[in-house]
């Protein structure tokens, strides 16, 4: 069921109880789970956070946790299956889901208390309950009364009916369930509810504002809707107080990650929104890179310099050089308005870099999960000196540069595969991209990478290697920028049943699974036969 | 002393602040504070201040002396004279950390004040610096700071016993060795002194 009102229904029904707090292991999740706890913290509530990866993980971290507790709050994980039916909880549990996976499992819409929906998203065609669930007790009921002919008759018309029903059924559910996608970014639930309960302050909305640019910077949901999905944001922001203390403002930047951390040249050659259309792989490739530099007016030695130690002049002139520029090669114009957080006595932060950030903390190469999870906890700080996020973006680059080169080497190689209505491409184990593509965050960067230098007109699939002989699969649609819909989550599951073959689908994010790679191929054929 | 004690001691002042509760008095170890009214000031430590601020509760009434104007004052002050001047408080140090950290948004111009603030602590350490240089070299016997803070006394406290003793020490040693010189026999008595 949903919760009408998040104040009273959600928040203050958890004080004074103890909490688990479930969160699932990616940027919109992590800065949800910085406005929760702040929020947990104000008001004395004690809580049990778990970071979890998949959905095994979350049965496990259930169990282990669940004694004597009878809230629990998963955030970004859980609202695309079935709880009651997974985890097996007693009846007084109650589980508030904050995810903006969607389609949102029909179960948990229709479950009357013990699964509440925190955000009720207007996009979602939920079918309504009669055209799924079916109550046939009561006919067989008022069958009895009649007799002889007409009992034959009733029946008949009945199993008519039944088969039509049917039918409706499962139409509706393949339509509902047959793209996997985004809703509204569950941090901007999180600070909309911090502003009801008057906590909100710098650090909720720096949260909120790494929530947001998360979405967009990884094309999880189409432009339009991130600025709608932004709109409380900037309600917000209009009424903080812009004296001398940390801030958040919405100011044309630059969409580059990183560039501020690093060299211009550096910044330039690794933006996965536009870099590709560059290609760079090409040997003309390096030669059309300085002739936009020197379109923008940028001498090489100042643009491989720090930027920090670039001539403050070339700084200031950065936007409009990159918006006069970048036409001329026919590029994307790569400025938009984007949020920023001031500080007094510090270079402006973007939100964007804070994203890239945050993923190269939960993926490390060497980090352990958890680890790296507290630590992009701590990146999102607004006060002090913010050593998690430093070492989250020298991370962060080293996962740019890595992406990077692989996409040189898979286009200059000619590695990305034809198979029937879609392109491939296999991470070859053992080179040194291979560590730091691991996750599904940095391969999907890649796939992305890869579809924009082929002009994207085709899905995607990439492949990863993982330990023991098992890798990761994951499937990118056509035109992601513009329709980020996702049918491989439903592709993938028919195809192992078709196969046979014994594909893991662990992650909650639909679109990406773990097989052992002997049955990659096979796999492949199967659903290159399914999607003919 | 760690300045963590200093910060203890410091967090005892009394500060203002304005609750967005209400309660009844509360009767703690060291006194009885409130009634807490939303919207009305009142009088409670320092810590229980900074506590009550991190769980947003409360907003804190800037303390007289934290202003722009008033601090340039003292800043010039301190950069004219030769001695320390008085400080507005005695724990000026641990107030402003502990003020500006946790509620730097109810202070007007709260970077501005860090900064002066700042500035007045670089000048006073390095007045110290040299004051404790000369009461060195002038042979370490007597010397008078008037208006030194508690943090400021406690930043010279390991140097300056361990400077005296190693003074002392000296002096003893120099003390020893004169009587030896003056003597001009050879006896093995002034030889072996000689020689430790």
């Amino acid at each position: 069921m949903f919760v009408e009102d998040i104040k009273n229904d959600f928040y203050n029904t958890l004080l004074g109880n103890r909490v688990l707090l479930l969160v699932h292991y990616d940027v919109d999740a992590v800065c949800t789970c910085k406005i929760l706890q702040d929020l947990f913290k104000c008001d004395n509530i004690l809580y049990t956070l778990v970071p979890v990866g998949g959905i095994s993980d979350l049965k496990t971290a259930y169990e282990e946790n669940n004694e004597e507790i009878k809230f629990v709050v998963l955030v970004n994980c859980g609202g695309t299956i079935d709880l009651v039916d997974i985890l097996q909880p007693d009846e007084d549990v109650i589980f508030f889901v904050l995810d903006s996976h969607k389609p949102t499992d029909i179960c948990n819409v229709y479950s009357d208390g013990q699964v509440r929906l925190v955000y009720k998203d207007d996009e979602e065609n939920i079918p309504n309950f009669d055209d799924i669930f079916r109550d046939d007790e009561d006919e067989e009921e008022a069958d009895e009364n009649l007799q002889g002919a007409d009992r034959l008759e009733a029946m008949v018309e009945r199993r008519r009916d039944r088969k039509a029903w049917e039918e409706r059924r499962h139409t509706l559910m393949f339509n509902y369930t047959q793209f996997s996608y985004y809703g509204k970014p569950s941090s901007c639930v999180a600070l909309e509810l911090a502003v009801r309960a008057s906590r909100n302050n710098a650090a909720a909305l720096w949260a909120g504002a790494v929530g947001c640019a998360a979405h967009s910077a990884l094309y999880l949901r189409p432009p339009a809707q991130c600025l709608l999905d932004a709109e409380p944001l900037n309600r917000c922001l209009n009424a903080q107080s812009h004296s001398t203390t940390a801030h958040v403002v919405v100011e044309k930047d630059a969409w580059l990650p990183l560039y501020r951390w690093w060299s211009v040249e550096g910044a330039l050659s690794h933006a996965s929104f536009f870099t590709p259309k560059l290609k760079l792989h090409a040997s003309s490739g390096a030669s059309r890179l300085r002739q936009l530099l020197a379109d923008m007016g940028f001498p090489l030695q100042q643009a491989r310099q720090a930027y920090r130690s670039m001539d403050v002049e070339l700084r200031r002139c950065l936007l409009s050089a990159l918006e006069t520029a970048a036409p001329k090669h026919k590029l994307p114009i790569p400025t938009r308005p984007t949020f920023l957080l001031h500080k007094p006595h510090s270079p402006p932060m973007a939100a964007l870099d804070a994203v890239y950030a945050i993923m190269a903390l939960i993926e490390h190469e060497t980090l352990p999960k958890a680890v790296g999870f507290q630590k992009a906890l701590s990146a999102l700080q607004v006060n002090g000196e913010n050593e998690p996020l430093k070492v989250g973006i020298t991370a962060a680059r080293r996962s740019l540069e890595a992406v990077a080169r692989l996409a040189h080497s898979t286009l200059s190689s000619r590695g990305l595969l034809l198979a029937g209505p879609f392109n491939y491409f296999i991470v070859q184990e053992g080179t040194s991209e291979a560590g730091l593509v691991r996750g599904p965050l940095w391969l999907g960067e890649a796939a992305r990478w890869i579809a924009t230098a082929t002009s994207g007109a085709r899905p995607i699939l990439a492949s990863a290697p993982l330990p023991d002989g098992q890798c990761l699969l994951l499937g990118l649609p056509p035109r992601y920028d513009q329709e980020p819909r996702n049918l491989f989550g439903a592709a993938f599951e028919q195809a192992a049943q078709k196969s046979g073959i014994s594909v893991v689908l662990d992650y909650v994010d639909t679109s990406v699974i773990v097989l052992p790679t002997s049955q990659r191929t096979q796999f492949l054929d199967a659903l290159t036969a399914l999607l003919a | 002393m760690d300045p963590y004690e200093i910060e203890f001691i410091g967090e005892n002042r009394i500060v203002s602040i304005i609750p967005n509760f209400s309660y009844d008095k509360i009767y703690l170890i060291c006194g009885e504070f409130g009634p807490f009214r939303a919207g009305l000031p009142m009088n409670v430590p320092l810590w229980l201040a900074v506590m009550l601020k991190q769980k947003q509760k409360c907003r804190i009434v800037a303390p007289d002396w934290m202003e722009v104007d008033n601090l340039e004052n003292i800043k010039e002050e301190e950069k004219r004279s030769r001695f320390f001047t008085k400080m507005p408080n005695e724990h000026y140090m641990v107030e402003a950390k502990l003020i500006l950290g946790a509620a730097s948004e109810d202070i007007p111009n709260a970077s501005e004040i860090k900064t002066i603030i700042k500035d007045i602590w670089d000048i006073r350490m390095s007045k110290l610096r040299t004051s404790m240089d000369a009461l060195m070299k002038s042979g370490g016997s007597y010397g008078r700071l008037d208006h030194l803070t508690m943090m400021e006394i406690n930043s010279v406290k390991p140097l300056l016993p361990a400077a005296m003793d190693e003074l002392l020490r000296i002096q003893m040693m120099s003390k020893k060795t004169t009587p030896a010189t003056l003597n001009s026999s050879t006896f093995s008595q002034s030889g072996t002194s000689q020689n430790t």
